[in-house]
């Protein structure tokens, strides 16, 4: 419950899973079983905020919900990170494709 | 009690501060529970589509997570408050959903499940639709409570009236989900038939059919 409605909303890890889920092209049922956790737990881990991997805290966020959801910490640091440097990198690779872009109309104007 | 004021209270504070789990705790803490008592209260809805209940639970709380500060302490606990305003979502998604409820509706001359409740959600067609509703869910308690003195008895009585077959719900108001089925069985067949005995000897049936009609 409530899970559906964080997965749009890129402040919920709801979001990073189902971006994880897209990237490795994995089932729910496949996540579950690598994160080790029951429906139950992941359905709690689904409605916990991304903690900002740039923060000084984030390891200690992290901890906080791997022992709220008993899902270990080096699995959610992999998936978090992971997703968060595809988006970002994606993100870069749109500023970088937009910039060409300007730059190729000012050539051509001048 | 007071543990759920304390819990509640808790959890409203680290929601105001933004805390990373504090939306999973609330759901963990009384997702099921108004979910589980909004089914009770709308039986119908339930078994029509029990998706309307989940909808209107995530609005309640979505709401209060975006705007926490519309909850407010003082006035009521919140495990009360997110019940509250669930069932105000509920009923909004239903007055939406008019047109697959009209569509459900039953003729005239069927059992009194289908006309009683029928005849609640049959006038949204109106603005004044869910003032009228409203006004009469306020006749029908009215009328019940002539003859049932517990807000536990007027729930009772409406399941028995809309024919409500499952032990569940009724053991959900009796507060007895704890006991065995055979003991929950046994004790919901003697409110029944104590319910039932009231609405015979009083014609509380006939009075709700001429409300509605």
């Amino acid at each position: 419950m409530g899970a559906k409605k964080a997965a749009e909303d890129s402040e919920f890890i709801s979001f990073i899973l189902i971006k994880y889920l897209e990237m490795e092209n994995k089932s729910q049922t496949e996540l579950m079983t690598e994160l080790r956790c029951s429906l139950e737990d992941f359905y709690k881990l689904a409605l916990c905020k991304v903690p900002d991997t740039q923060a000084e805290d984030f390891s200690a966020r992290l901890e906080k919900i791997s022992n709220y959801t008993c899902i270990q910490v080096f699995q959610l640091n992999k998936i978090i990170k992971r997703v968060d440097s595809v988006i970002k990198l994606s993100s870069a690779q749109n500023n970088n494709t937009f910039l060409m872009a300007a730059r190729d109309r000012e050539k051509k104007k001048e | 009690m007071g543990k759920e004021i304390h819990k509640g209270l808790e959890l409203h504070q680290l929601i105001l501060i933004g805390d990373d789990i504090a939306l999973s705790k609330l759901y963990d803490l009384y997702g099921e529970e108004i979910a589980k008592k909004l089914k009770t209260w709308y039986s119908l809805a339930a078994r029509i589509d029990v998706s309307l209940i989940y909808t209107a639970v995530n609005e309640a709380f979505w709401g209060y997570f975006r705007n926490p500060l519309t909850f407010n302490p003082e006035k009521s606990n919140l495990l009360r408050f997110l019940e509250i305003a669930a069932e105000r979502d509920l009923q909004n998604i239903l007055a939406k959903e008019e047109k697959y409820l009209i569509a459900k509706k039953a003729p005239a001359d069927v059992e009194l499940e289908e006309i009683f409740w029928n005849s609640l959600i049959q006038d949204h067609t109106s603005a004044d639709g869910e003032l009228i509703i409203n006004e009469m869910m306020a006749q029908v308690n009215g009328i019940l409570g002539n003859y049932f003195r517990t807000d536990q008895d007027i729930k009772l009585a409406k399941l028995v009236i809309s024919q409500e077959r499952e032990t569940k719900y009724f053991a959900l108001i009796l507060q007895i989900e704890d006991w065995s089925n055979e003991e929950q069985k046994m004790e919901v067949k003697r409110h029944k038939d104590r319910i039932k005995k009231t609405l015979e000897r009083h014609l509380v049936i006939e009075q709700l059919k001429r409300l509605i009609q």
